[in-house]
């Protein structure tokens, strides 16, 4: 029974008397001549002994000048030709690259129309105490798209009215003077009942709308000059300032 | 500046003949690395291909004030990890598909030479790596550092270390000629 250790258990380190042959070895194998008649360590230690000559034998091996590796043939040729066909790789990337670029591109003029002309619907939630105390001042509101509004669009009727022919445009201008007339000091019985300010409210309503709005109230304005007009006439004799 | 400069200058400049030169001077080193590395003719051509077309794509890199052999078998080492990090990854396949028959003859010598290979191959990574640089390549302790990335006091521990399980996997395969004995008297 061999008395020698392990041959593959080299995670104990070699005996400390065995640290100047082993240190020999290395000398030698990095191509320093060795006097190993002066090594008295390894004549005495077989363990020793044994890797002096199996240093000969590896030793022996690398003596012998390695052979020039054979290199198959056409290997150069075939390492060129893959050169070659990697050569176009920097246009495919560079084509790579603008196409993401302009995917990019789209992505965000995208973004900008979808969600930066108007506010997506947010859920709305409780503010946090961080948030509160990290809020910053409000800024002026962000423009939003106004509703329908009934006054625009009537104040839209009106300017269209403005901008049609004259009849039109004189029938709008009773209305004002019909109210002061109606407002203003008229003897006539009813206003006895009414009292002498009842239609001031009304005078005072259609001044102060903007003339766009107030010229949109045409048609109903001239229903009611027809209709005081016929009132007027049905009384007979009652005239302003009489 | 130095002929490997003065290469790396030419194939820079896009001359033809710069990148067939280039090839031709390191294809030998190269392709036995890779054969010692992977111990696969076709896994080794696929890795010093693929070595020489990384050195073409960072050629521009490399430092002129050093040499450029290590910077090549840098790269063709570290083609050789990737390698055989895939390799690792797949299924093992039969040992007698990998290698094409060896028709060495089958003398003293080259059943040593394949008891030190079969020692060699049982290294751990590392330790091979900068065995083989040194005792197959015959790279000095500075040119193996640079190829492998380390200082040369590692590249020397890893060396050592691997000589001497080298020398005892020897002894354990019984490749050490028996001690002779004394003569009876």
């Amino acid at each position: 029974m061999s008395l020698l250790p392990h041959p593959f258990d080299t995670s104990e380190p070699a005996p400390p008397e065995c640290a100047p042959t082993l240190a020999r070895v290395q000398q030698a194998l990095d191509g320093e001549p060795i006097d190993w008649t002066a090594d008295e360590h390894a004549a005495r230690c077989p363990v020793c002994r044994e890797r002096l000559r199996a240093l000969a034998v590896l030793l022996g091996a690398f003596s012998e000048p390695a052979a020039a590796e054979p290199v198959p043939a056409g290997f150069a040729d075939r390492v060129l030709a893959a050169l070659q066909s990697e050569r176009p790789a920097p246009r495919r990337s560079f084509a790579r690259y603008t196409a993401w670029a302009a995917l990019a591109a789209a992505l965000l003029v995208g973004a900008y129309f979808a969600f930066g002309t108007s506010r997506p619907t947010e859920v709305p939630t409780p503010p946090k105490p961080n948030d509160l105390v990290k809020a910053e001042p409000e800024t002026a509101p962000a423009p939003r798209e106004r509703p329908v509004r009934v006054g625009d669009a009537v104040a839209q009727a009106g300017q269209s009215l403005l901008d049609a022919p004259k009849p039109l445009a004189d029938s709008v201008a009773v209305a004002p003077k019909l109210f002061d007339a109606l407002a203003g000091p008229i003897a006539w019985p009813a206003a006895k009942l009414m009292g002498a300010d009842v239609l001031e409210p009304a005078r005072q309503a259609v001044l102060e709308l903007p003339t766009a709005a107030r010229d949109a109230l045409e048609p109903v304005t001239g229903t009611a000059t027809k209709a005081y007009a016929r009132f007027l006439r049905d009384l007979g004799a009652v005239k302003p300032n009489s | 500046m130095s002929v490997d400069a003065a290469l790396v200058t030419r194939c820079l400049a896009g001359e033809p003949d710069a990148a067939r030169a280039l090839v031709e001077r390191f294809q030998s080193d190269v392709l036995a690395v890779c054969r010692r590395l992977l111990n696969n003719q076709h896994d080794a051509e696929d890795a010093a291909q693929e070595t020489f077309a990384r050195v073409f794509r960072s050629l521009a890199r490399w430092d002129g004030t050093r040499p450029l052999k290590p910077w090549v078998i840098g790269i063709a080492v570290n083609r050789c990890r990737t390698a055989l990090g895939k390799r690792a990854k797949r299924p093992e396949l039969a040992d007698y598909l990998h290698d094409a028959p060896d028709t060495r003859p089958a003398d003293d010598s080259a059943e040593t030479a394949r008891e030190i290979r079969a020692a060699v191959d049982a290294l751990r990574p590392e330790y091979r790596e900068v065995f083989v640089l040194f005792h197959e390549q015959n790279l000095p302790y500075e040119e193996i550092a640079e190829a492998v990335g380390r200082p040369v006091g590692t590249v020397k521990t890893w060396l050592h270390r691997a000589r001497l399980e080298v020398l005892d996997r020897l002894r354990a395969r019984g490749v050490v000629p028996a001690e002779p004995q004394p003569e009876p008297r």
